[in-house]
């Protein structure tokens, strides 16, 4: 059985269809990619898993149960953690609060105590890099350390299944690279991910498995290899890129 | 049904609608919640007041003075006060905005004290009967003059350079300072032409009500009812709103309880903002009606 | 929210020490004065609950909850009907009063709750405006005409004493429980709300249900402030207890003090109660103007409060090499 599965999942805003019958599945362990230009539907599409939006047609299910009709933070205690393209820190507290607040709130932190809460803090602050400014207040970061803190919230909610939007957009070629080292090893902790990007040699790297989408629709699914191949992406998608050369992707 | 309560309710509805367009432009355009409109609106009334008492100045030959004495007034405050207060936020501006509300409300209580005074022209008495419904002549006066100046905001909103550059400026003032609007000025310019607004439908009021620092409180109320019922952002909505406040009010007064009516109008505007928050009509923005 | 987390920063022994001997001279206060001051003391301390209270909905959730006031009316009321129409003791009807407040607030708080920035500021206005119409209209509460409360058994100087501890107790409690929540799961919870509502609900937090928290206990706060109030007053009016006045000038302290801060509020309370006191109580005809003009400048000279001062001024002396890194 597929960790997620989205079937035949659509929505539109006022009459454009930002996401239009789409069906993939996400196998345990797995890093796929979601590519495509922009305006596409990839964060539509990690917004409808995620709940924050609402799905018009179709079902997403999670671990073989359907997860409409839930709100937000139940879907994330079912372990899908995420990050936005956007980083939304949490302004006002320290980074490690920050951190905190995923373990805090995570299923079983009801059940946790004081010390285990500050361990899995610690924890999490050292796998994402983060310690030497642990208590620095977040306004402090950096853009790449901004994109590590949102990592490291989602990391401490222990999920199941990470989303992450765009984390490498923004970023210089050391620091992607970096984040590259860093999605793989936590890939190697046992955590699926999906992970939408623009930086195309990292995604094409990082993911077993590539879905392309274009005008709201899934147009192609597959290894990186294949998928780079498929003209119909190239069309859509990496031609445009292959003039421009690799890889950095200005933001905003 | 009776016809004379629907024209009652009609008739100072329109005042309504024309006290709220100050409020809901501010909102619409600033995004500011502005509580200081009532002391404006109860200032307006003063200068229609002593105009008329100390120098014998037709009451609607007050309005413009009332328009001009408010705008500089409005103008003063936002470039001095509230431009620097915005950037700490909603909180701050709700609270700024009620101190100058507060402030301005006791100095005209300390000048003018709290004694009620009333506006009252010769031609106050008179009135007409149509179909049983009797109409006094002010009333409709105050109708008509309160459509006129509604149709003369939205000429300037749709048709002018410096309106187009306020709803620019509404609909993204970022953009708007890119293609070379001055939002700074434009800030001023929304704020001094609201508080004109307001001040003139202050102006009209005081020929109806009773004149005392407290006006303003009172009609406060009612700019927000209004407000809420039109959705914020649109003259025809805030038209629309003070008409269906208006009558609501005078239907739950005679069929009702006169007791009611306030507690009416504030139920529906917690229920309208619970289920219905872009207001009756959907949100618009200035002089673009989709 | 049972499982108490310590936060990150460090607090230091000096402010809990000043905070403890505070807590001790105000207990003691009362063998040294009388009359008067004991009541502007009084109020003093039900003042700084209430702002405590409302720092819990403005400061911690940041929603804008400008008509407050409508619990403390509320519990003043529910004490007066309990106390004369069905002759109940203070107790229960004061724990009564309070219960009543919070209930309201959590039934209201699910739809109105959802509403961002102004719309829930107006909606709150409404609410308050609405139970005072109400309240005047039904023949329980006596109407506009006002309701009287049985007085307080024994003497004026027992009176005096009763209130002032009961006030002062309050107002610890308010301190406690701020602290406690902000201390816990709830508190970081709705920090977290305050400035990223999408990212917090992601991260597994029941943004609504917190919010709608915060608003129960601020509202149970100010319900027994009501309370303790209208017994004090022994006479009720819906414009005294509904005036939208009350909210504002708590709305004051909360950000003169500085919003989100555990003692912040109950500073900006007893600076701002005990200044009008000592400054102006005697110009009742320009009280609301020297109110206005007092908004008007903490707005523009100290939007971060008393405590936004105190802490930059802490950093300034504590940061003069490195200004960078490491707070």
């Amino acid at each position: 059985m597929a960790l997620l599965e989205v079937r035949n999942v659509s929505r539109s805003f006022g009459g454009v269809h930002a996401v239009n019958d789409v069906s993939f599945a996400i196998n345990e362990g797995e890093i796929v990619g979601l590519i495509g230009p922009n305006g596409a539907g990839k964060t539509t599409v990690m917004n409808l898993i995620s709940g924050l939006i609402t799905v018009d047609k179709g079902e997403i299910f999670f671990q073989g149960q359907p997860l409409s009709g839930l709100k937000p933070h139940t879907i994330a205690r079912k372990g899908i953690a995420r990050t936005f393209q956007i980083v939304k820190p949490f302004q006002g507290m320290t980074v490690r609060e920050n951190v905190m607040i995923g373990a805090l709130f995570r299923a079983d932190a009801a059940g946790l105590k004081r010390t285990h809460i500050n361990d899995i803090v610690r924890e999490t602050l050292a796998l994402l890099e983060l310690e030497a400014r642990a208590d620095s207040p977040v306004e402090e970061l950096n853009l790449a350390q901004r994109k590590h803190l949102e990592l490291a919230r989602a990391m401490a909610m222990q999920p199941r299944l990470l989303l992450l939007d765009e984390v490498m957009a923004g970023l210089n070629l050391k620091e992607i690279e970096k984040l590259m080292h860093l999605v793989r090893r936590l890939n190697e902790r046992g955590i699926t991910i999906l992970v939408i990007e623009h930086v195309m040699k990292a995604v094409m790297n990082l993911s077993h498995r590539v879905l392309v989408m274009y005008y709201g629709g899934l147009i192609a699914a597959g290894p990186p290899e294949e998928v780079s191949q498929d003209p119909r992406v190239i069309e859509a998608y990496l031609g445009k890129r292959r003039q421009k050369g690799p890889v950095k992707e200005v933001q905003q | 049904m009776d016809w004379q309560v629907i024209i009652n309710g009609l008739l100072l509805g329109g005042l309504y609608g024309l006290a709220a367009i100050g409020f809901s432009l501010i909102w619409g355009v600033m995004n500011i919640v502005d509580l200081a409109q009532g002391a404006y609106l109860t200032l307006g009334a003063y200068i229609t007041f002593w105009l008329f008492n100390l120098w014998g100045v037709d009451p609607f030959l007050t309005l413009p003075i009332s328009a001009l004495v408010l705008f500089g007034l409005g103008y003063l405050i936002e470039s001095q006060i509230i431009k620097r207060v915005l950037r700490y936020g909603l909180v701050m501006m709700l609270v700024v905005t009620y101190g100058l509300n507060l402030l301005l409300q006791n100095a005209m209580l300390v000048a003018w004290s709290a004694d009620y005074r009333s506006v009252t022209p010769a031609y106050s008495g008179a009135g007409l009967v149509i179909g049983g419904a009797s109409i006094p002549y002010i009333r409709l006066a105050l109708f008509i003059a309160a459509l006129l100046l509604v149709g003369l905001l939205t000429f300037f909103l749709s048709r002018t350079r410096m309106g187009n550059a306020i709803r620019a400026t509404s609909l993204n003032r970022l953009a708007a300072s890119f293609v070379g609007v001055r939002t700074d000025f434009i800030y001023a310019l929304t704020y001094g032409l609201a508080a004109a607004t307001v001040g003139m439908a202050g102006s009209l009021i005081s020929m109806v009500y009773t004149v005392s620092p407290s006006l303003g409180g009172t009609f406060m109320t009612k700019i927000f009812v209004v407000t809420v019922l039109g959705g914020f952002g649109s003259i025809s909505g805030a038209v629309v709103g003070g008409l269906i406040l208006g009558v609501t009010e005078a239907l739950t007064a005679s069929y009702v309880a006169p007791g009611l009516m306030n507690a009416v109008s504030f139920i529906m505007l917690v229920l309208i903002l619970i289920f219905r928050p872009q207001g009756l009509f959907g949100k618009q923005f200035y002089g673009v009606t989709n | 929210m049972d499982k108490t987390v310590t936060a990150a920063r460090k607090r230091s022994p000096a402010g809990l020490i000043i905070l403890v001997l505070a807590a001790i001279i105000l207990a003691l206060l009362p063998l040294v004065i009388q009359g008067y001051w004991i009541r502007v003391i009084t109020s003093l301390f039900m003042y700084a609950a209430m702002a405590e209270a409302l720092n819990l909905v403005v400061g911690y959730a940041g929603y804008a909850a400008f008509g407050n006031g409508v619990f403390f009316g509320i519990g003043a009321y529910m004490t007066a009907i309990l106390m004369t129409h069905y002759k109940w003791g203070f107790f229960p009807a004061s724990a009564i009063s309070g219960l009543t407040a919070m209930l309201i607030a959590f039934i209201l708080g699910w739809p109105v709750l959802r509403l961002r920035g102004h719309y829930f500021a107006i909606a709150t206005i409404g609410i308050n405006m609405a139970v005072m119409e109400i309240v005047t209209y039904v023949g329980i509460t006596g109407g506009g005409k006002g309701i009287s409360l049985p007085l307080y058994p024994g003497d004026i100087v027992k009176q005096g004493m009763f209130f002032y501890y009961s006030m002062f107790i309050l107002m610890l409690v308010s301190i406690a429980i701020t602290a406690w929540i902000v201390h816990g799961r709830l508190g970081y919870g709705l920090r977290a709300i305050k400035t990223q509502p999408d990212a917090a609900e992601v991260m597994g937090i029941d943004t609504t249900l917190y919010k709608v928290y915060a608003w129960s206990i601020s509202a149970l706060i100010t319900g027994i402030a009501g309370s303790l109030n209208a017994y004090w007053l022994t006479f009720l009016e819906p414009i005294y207890v509904f005036d939208i006045m009350i909210s504002v000038e708590v709305f004051v302290m909360v950000l003169l003090g500085g919003p989100g801060t555990i003692l912040g509020p109950i500073l900006g309370a007893f600076f701002l109660k005990l200044l009008s006191e000592l400054v102006w109580s005697q110009f009742t005809l320009i009280h609301m103007g020297v109110l206005g003009l007092i908004i008007v400048v903490i707005s523009l000279f100290l939007p971060a409060g008393l405590m936004g001062l105190l802490r930059q001024a802490g950093r300034w002396r504590r940061t003069a090499p490195q200004s960078l890194g490491n707070r």
